[in-house]
């Protein structure tokens, strides 16, 4: 159900790791949880994060919601399309709706995260809360 | 209908109603949600209104459209809010804000959860007052230029020949929840007793006990300091948001 080559974290963001950098967005969980996304802020380019703090924010009508990152780095590039077309989140978000990409400082952080069958069950676990 | 069972009720905080600036309503609410995890307390629960009136924005809306410059020009303060949504005229009305973690301590498990039983609390008050009102269960298309009165979503307070009076707008930090919201008051109703009403469907619907307390210190203290640098700057009202976009912060 949800990709086998992505990794995931319990806020529900999805990391693709390649050579150079880590690619992030929010699962299909999320995108369909907060149901129509309007408006995406995001973090500049160039600018440097943490592990585990806010990258952007999200508003899906009525509620805003930050959006963290699973590793330490530089932030490389910001999916610009998000600006005029939030949509992409919800139609496409492993895809189109990527929303940004990470040099990371330590791949190792990467190992914490959860695969496609660790997060299904977590998601399962959530909606029977 | 709801009887609250004594043995199972949480206990929650009540903050007591007063009546503040623009500036420093967003600021407690904002310094509530903020120290909530650390500062140990409980869901808390904050009536309150607006001295003086003004037009509060959603945290992604255009301050710059010619519907919110209407109202400003017509000498309403403006401020935005750190929650999503549209614009909302704060006169004549009534503002709750709840904070929480969820699915601690009574409080709701989701986002959609709380605003549903909030505003079914708040509908149970007015109905008590003998308002014909129900809660909304379709949705039109979202219409980010209108204010908030005339975009309708589920579980949005309708009052029957009036049209929406009352509705909410949220924040969300990882596993935490602001709410807050404003209902317009229909001519002739107390503030002071529809407050009562309140307090008590909340307790009611949600399960919980509403004991009253003043902000910590460190809320007090937090929401001077957010009034002061972010909800009584320019830059934060009128650029705030989406204009952040792309590298301006």
């Amino acid at each position: 159900m949800y990709p086998k080559e992505l990794k995931y974290t319990k806020t529900h963001e999805w990391a693709r790791e390649t050579e150079e950098f880590v690619m992030v967005g929010i699962t299909s969980f999320a995108a369909e949880e907060l149901s129509d996304i309007v408006y995406v802020e995001l973090r500049s380019e160039g600018g440097k994060i943490e592990k585990g703090s806010s990258f952007g924010t999200l508003e899906s009508i009525k509620a805003v919601s930050d959006i963290y990152s699973p590793v330490s780095g530089e932030i490389r590039e910001v999916n610009s399309k998000l600006q005029n077309q939030p949509e992409l989140l919800n139609k496409d978000p492993y895809g189109e709706g990527w929303i940004i990409s990470i040099i990371p400082v330590e791949r190792q952080e990467l190992n914490g995260l959860m695969n496609a069958e660790e997060y299904e069950k977590f998601v399962e676990e959530e909606k029977g809360k | 209908m709801f009887e609250r069972n004594l043995k199972l009720a949480k206990e929650w905080r009540l903050i007591p109603f007063g009546a503040y600036s623009p500036s420093l309503n967003m600021a407690i609410d904002e310094a509530i949600f903020q120290l909530i995890v650390g500062n140990k307390v409980p869901p808390t629960l904050r009536l309150y209104t607006w001295n003086p009136p003004a037009l509060s924005i959603g945290y992604f809306q255009d301050a710059e459209s010619p519907l919110i410059k209407r109202y400003v020009e017509k000498g309403y303060p403006l401020v935005r809010r750190p929650t999503g949504g549209l614009a909302v005229l704060h006169k004549d009305e009534m503002s709750y804000s709840m904070v929480g973690v969820f699915a601690r301590d009574g409080f709701p498990e989701n986002r959609q959860g709380a605003y549903k039983k909030a505003h079914e609390s708040i509908k149970e008050a007015l109905s008590a007052f003998g308002f014909e009102v129900n809660l909304y269960h379709g949705r039109e298309p979202w219409n980010k230029e209108a204010l908030c009165s005339s975009s309708w979503i589920a579980y949005d307070i309708i009052l029957r020949g009036k049209g929406k009076i009352g509705g909410s707008a949220q924040k969300v930090n990882r596993e935490i929840l602001l709410q807050h919201g404003s209902i317009s008051l229909p001519e002739g109703t107390d503030g002071n007793c529809l407050g009562a009403k309140i307090t008590e469907n909340f307790e009611k619907i949600f399960q919980i006990e509403l004991k009253q307390q003043e902000l910590t210190e460190a809320e007090l203290s937090l929401s001077e300091k957010f009034a002061k640098e972010k909800y009584e700057k320019w830059e934060w009202n009128y650029k705030g948001g989406r204009f952040l976009f792309l590298g301006r912060n």
